[in-house]
């Protein structure tokens, strides 16, 4: 007998070949963007390991200062003296010695713009082959202070040839470099991005120091790593330590594993929230075709098959649909990992070179696949098992509609505790238990969904059936008929949806606080600033640009800001450095006690009112904190209480440029003018920024919207990345919907005999997806205004301004109602297919 | 109430007119050996205001002819009339709205759609072609289907003969030049479907109702005015005025 239930499982699968096409499609995509996600993040951590251990493998032991920052796995260590290096080299273990310098540069291309994509640095080049981690492709290395040396893509796409002079920011454009070779870093896989290398004595230049990195030492042959490295610590003075070449690597692979992870960590809760919904559609295609089959379970029981049989056959069926469509979620998942290597690619970030085959996560993406679908069919299998036999010689099979009283009643009380739990907890603005209170809203419209979806779709599909009668009419009473069944196709798209509009409403919030806040703490007319890649990546404005400015016409200020990073209390900090003779005319960070002007004299900072209360400080209080290798006992003169635009410690230039190494770069100039000359100054600041592609002059209104609006590229790569949970729910509308008018099919039989055309057939049932559509829709609109509100609650001290943006969340809504539609296409053109007369006699 | 009914029937009878016809009607169903010849060239007219009844053995093509009269089932040679309109010309957007607006049908079972009430089902047809129901027209419809009272329900809260009285309310509300019913009472107990039948017998009588009804009952058949014989798919036989125990005997022939 199990034999035989194995058998009618294979025939289902086999005998309807539509239903399981569309259940398998929504495992297909959920696993495929789960495994894409972790082929990805294998891939670049594949190829980043692998150069990173290739570059550096001939390093035996690194020397660099003991002290260091760490922040998300990345340890930022001070620069130490090149003097040491002649103690190294006396060490007689050590074979040879080189030092390590590095810092921000950035090439300018042929066309007089930056290049884009990739992290812009510059290495010293070292001159002892085996400790460097580059070689030459062509050209020469660099020597002298006016050589430079570019990776092979940079060379590329900057349309350099050998012998061309360049730009290297921050220099300016009085300082030109010339081009005399190309480079790869010295591993098979990874291109070098936007990378220069320059002579020791050109490195000084640019970095305005000669203090180095690191110092790496080859050992000599016979002595291993620890051995060199035991030596060559004893030579050390204090605050500078040695470790081994693995270490190095290891430290430095970590660094970079910890950008991947980060990546991998955020893509995998996107692939969790699409494969979720596609467990929605999974249950609810069993559901369907379960209820649909009553008659042929009953069958079985009424010839003597067991209940336990009957649940067998079922969850076979889904063993089988979720082995088969697991493993070509996985294929697709390789498929899709691959093209998003090649889009980066495309895009000019480089992740990896080859495809890594991650046999955990393509296993785990088989098993769970598998899984989540036998989850899915169990509880409908458990309800085929209980269909009586008497059920086979009943003519009409339905699903049950569930909209029981305890039902709504368990939805109502969710809904009323989690109303509650955010009421309390509103005025303290605690994240848990808003986020508890959400979650209790979700759970109370996920429970109570059968119940509210008949009213819900009689009003939603009120306007179609006042303005398509009759069209529109029957379309919203079939929305209407299967509650339970609209109400969980609807939940897969209301989950996407929800989470897409607390995302806008949130990042409206952080839009106009941004927005709001920069604008209320800068005085000034003009903002010159630099884009924020550079500024990633250590670039900044030349100081004397200062003084250039100040002598454009209508100018009456300029108020430099500069930030390096620091460290006080154990944790890293920013820092800025003003100009405390302009600062208070330019900045209103709403100074609260003492004043900016203070930071004219020696040893004092301000601080931001947050972090003061944090750390207990007050005006003539002191603090002592880090900033580059130096540290500082420095006393409050100012406290501020907004940080949006200077950051919570501010230290005057002087302080700043003795204490910071390296050269001194402004990352914000802020510049007043007359009202009337504004746009004159604008235009001629513009043209002093001219050699410097990274830097922009904007009004202070269209810089502070500009800092607003960098939300939006996070918003829309979420957007992005929740699109895939959407595209898995609209294949569940289709799927319902095609189900459902097979179920119907001697109904639009009828239909169709009594004169309906197929156009009004196929409208019907496009308009009935679009019902659906738009509940999902509205349901999550109103979870996700919610939730985005809360998110904002609990993040207003840091963004205060709500502004709930509300072409955004019609504009969701105008889309889910077309996505429904879309999706009902298919099934609409399917029913519109269908022969009259051999629907009529369907069974 | 008869002479209101009289003042909207529009044709008299004495200038009877065809209203559906078929010249050398052939339907083939599949090709070589296996080719079933289920019309087999069937010449026969449908006279206004008359009540056909359609019968024969199973096979003999009954259903057919009427599936191919109705614009369901295209012929395989030879011609079918609505009045003066040729199906085999008409596309199927053409064939939909013939069928809107000049017939009615009442099928044997699952003759409603579940999610209308009785009333919205008797006007499915008119609202589909946007035509606006004449409301006199509709309430003597709706009565003399003693449907008058249970008009809000739906299907699944009717008996099977109430549902059945809706669909033939449904086939005659919109004024229909032709009445196709397929077996109407095949799924009736004998007393509704002698209702049903008196409902049809009464359209044909008070507004001049044009019926044609397939069915195999000899005691349906006798409510028609005019009984046509099939068998292998051709007509044999042809009886006017006829009464349950001509037809039974007539149809015994059939097994002979």
């Amino acid at each position: 007998m199990k034999g035989s239930m194995l058998t009618i499982a294979v025939r289902g699968v086999r005998n309807n070949p539509f239903r399981f096409v569309a259940t398998g499609l929504a495992i297909v995509l959920g696993i495929g963007f789960f495994v894409g996600t972790s082929v990805l993040t294998a891939s670049v951590s594949q190829t980043l390991n692998s150069s990173v251990t290739q570059a550096f493998s001939n390093v035996d032991a690194a020397v660099q200062s003991s002290s260091f920052i760490e922040a998300q796995g990345f340890k930022i260590r001070p620069r130490i003296s090149r003097d040491l290096i002649p103690k190294i080299e006396a060490v007689p273990q050590a074979a040879a010695v080189a030092p390590f310098v590095t810092g921000y540069a950035q090439v300018v291309g042929s066309d007089g713009k930056v290049l884009s994509g990739g992290s812009p640095s510059a290495f010293a080049w070292i001159s002892q082959k085996r400790l460097n981690p580059l070689h030459l492709v062509s050209g020469h290395a660099p020597a002298g202070e006016n050589q430079l040396v570019v990776d092979q893509g940079s060379f590329v796409d900057g349309h350099f040839h050998l012998g061309q002079k360049v730009r290297l920011l921050p220099l300016g454009a009085d300082q030109l470099f010339t081009v005399v070779g190309v480079m790869e870093y010295k591993s098979s896989n990874q291109e070098a991005q936007r990378l220069v290398a320059l002579s020791q004595a050109g490195a000084a230049r640019v970095f305005a120091t000669t203090e180095v990195n690191q110092v790496f030492v080859a050992a000599r042959s016979g002595t291993t790593d620890s051995q060199l490295v035991a030596a060559v610590a004893k030579v050390l003075p204090k605050g500078v330590e040695t470790e081994t070449g693995a270490q190095f690597r290891t430290d430095l692979q970590n660094a970079l594993g910890s950008i991947v992870s980060f990546i991998s960590t955020a893509l995998r809760i996107f692939a969790a929230v699409a494969l979720i919904v596609g467990a929605f559609i999974i249950y609810n295609t069993f559901s369907i075709t379960v209820a649909q089959r009553t008659r042929e379970m009953a069958l079985l029981r009424a010839i003597g098959a067991t209940r336990r049989q009957v649940t067998r056959s079922v969850v076979a069926e889904s063993l089988v649909i979720g082995v088969v469509s697991s493993i070509a979620g996985t294929l697709f998942g390789l498929l899709l990992g691959w093209l998003a290597l090649l889009l980066f690619a495309s895009l000019g970030v480089r992740l990896g070179t080859s495809i890594a085959l991650p046999a955990g996560g393509l296993i785990a993406g088989v098993l769970l696949g598998t899984l989540i679908t036998l989850l899915a069919a169990v509880i409908p299998a458990r309800r085929a098992a209980r269909t009586p036999p008497i059920a086979a010689l009943r003519a009409v099979a339905a699903d049950v509609v569930g909209s029981s009283r305890a039902r709504a009643t368990v939805g109502t009380c969710l809904v009323a505790a989690g109303v509650a739990v955010v009421g309390l907890s509103i005025g303290s603005a605690a994240p848990r238990p808003l986020l508890a209170g959400g979650i209790l809203l979700l759970a109370g419209v996920l429970t109570a969904g059968p119940v509210i979806a008949r009213p819900l779709a009689m009003v939603v599909g009120a306007p179609m059936a006042r303005f398509r009668d009759p069209v529109g009419d029957l379309a919203r009473q079939n929305a209407a008929r299967n509650p339970r069944r609209t109400s969980t196709t609807a939940a897969a798209l209301m989950i996407g949806v929800t989470l897409v509009a607390a995302a806008t409403v949130f990042a409206s919030t952080l839009r106009s606080s941004l927005k709001e806040q920069t604008s209320g703490q800068i005085k000034t007319s003009l903002v010159v600033s630099v884009d924020s890649s550079a500024a990633v990546a250590g670039g900044g404005l030349d100081p004397n640009l200062e003084g250039t400015i100040g002598q454009v016409p209508g100018v009456t200020l300029v108020s430099p800001l500069r930030t390096s990073i620091g460290e006080q209390g154990g944790s890293l900090i920013s820092v800025s450095g003003i100009n405390p003779a302009t600062a208070s005319r330019a900045f209103d960070p709403g100074v609260d006690a003492g004043s900016l002007d203070a930071l004219a004299h020696n040893g004092t900072v301000a601080v931001s009112g947050g972090t003061a209360r944090a750390k207990g400080l007050r005006v003539g209080s002191s603090v002592r904190l880090q900033l580059s290798q130096k540290t500082l006992d420095l006393k409050v003169v100012a406290l501020y209480e907004h940080n949006q635009v200077m950051g919570n410690w501010v230290v005057g230039n002087g302080v700043f440029d003795a204490t910071v190494s390296g050269r001194p770069l402004d990352s914000l100039i802020l510049v007043n003018t007359v009202p009337s000359d504004t746009a004159r100054a604008e235009g001629s600041i513009a043209g002093l920024l001219s050699d410097n592609p990274t830097a922009t002059v904007q009004t202070a209104a269209a810089y502070a919207k500009a800092q607003g609006d960098q939300v939006n590229t996070l918003l829309y790569v979420m957007y992005g990345l929740l699109g895939f949970s959407v595209l898995v729910a609209l294949i569940g509308i289709v799927n319902t919907l095609a189900l459902s008018i097979f179920e119907r099919t001697r109904e639009i039989g009828l239909l169709r005999a009594v004169g309906m055309t197929r156009r009004q057939l196929a409208s019907t049932i496009r308009y009935e997806a679009g019902i659906v559509g738009l509940i999902g829709t509205i349901l999550g609109l109103g979870l996700g205004i919610i939730f985005g509100w809360l998110a904002s609650v609990a993040a207003r001290k840091t963004f205060p301004v709500f502004v709930m943006p509300w072409s955004s969340l019609v504009l969701i809504a105008v889309v889910g109602l077309l996505c429904g539609i879309v999706a009902g296409v298919l099934p609409a053109r399917r029913a519109a297919k269908f022969n009259v007369l051999a629907a009529i006699a369907s069974e | 109430m008869t002479e209101q009914a009289a003042g909207v029937v529009g044709v008299p009878r004495a200038q009877r007119s065809v209203a559906a016809r078929a010249i050398e009607a052939r339907k083939i169903y599949g090709t070589g050996e296996t080719a079933v010849h289920a019309l087999g060239g069937v010449d026969i007219g449908f006279n206004r205001g008359q009540f056909t009844a359609i019968m024969g053995p199973s096979g003999s093509g009954k259903s057919t002819l009427m599936h191919c009269m109705a614009g369901l089932d295209p012929l395989t040679s030879g011609q079918a009339f609505i009045g003066d309109t040729e199906l085999s010309g008409l596309s199927d957007q053409n064939l939909t709205l013939l069928r809107r607006d000049k017939l009615g049908f009442i099928f044997q079972s699952f003759n409603l759609v579940p999610t209308l009430t009785a009333i919205e089902n008797m006007l499915l047809p008119l609202r589909l072609a946007g035509r606006d129901p004449d409301a006199d027209w509709v309430e003597l419809i709706v009565t003399t289907v003693g449907m008058a009272n249970r008009r809000d329900h739906r299907p699944n809260e009717l008996s099977g003969g109430q549902q059945q009285r809706v669909a033939v309310a449904r086939a005659l509300v919109g004024r229909p030049e032709l009445v196709f019913a397929d077996e109407p009472t095949g799924n009736l107990d004998r007393k509704t479907g002698v209702e049903i039948l008196a409902f049809m017998r009464d359209a044909v009588n008070r507004f001049d109702q044009t019926i044609v009804m397939v069915t195999h009952d000899p005691n349906a058949a006798s409510y028609a005015d005019r009984v046509v014989f099939l068998a292998d798919g051709k007509i044999v036989d042809e009886m006017l005025e006829p009464d349950a125990d001509r037809v039974i005997d007539r149809m015994k022939r059939f097994g002979e």
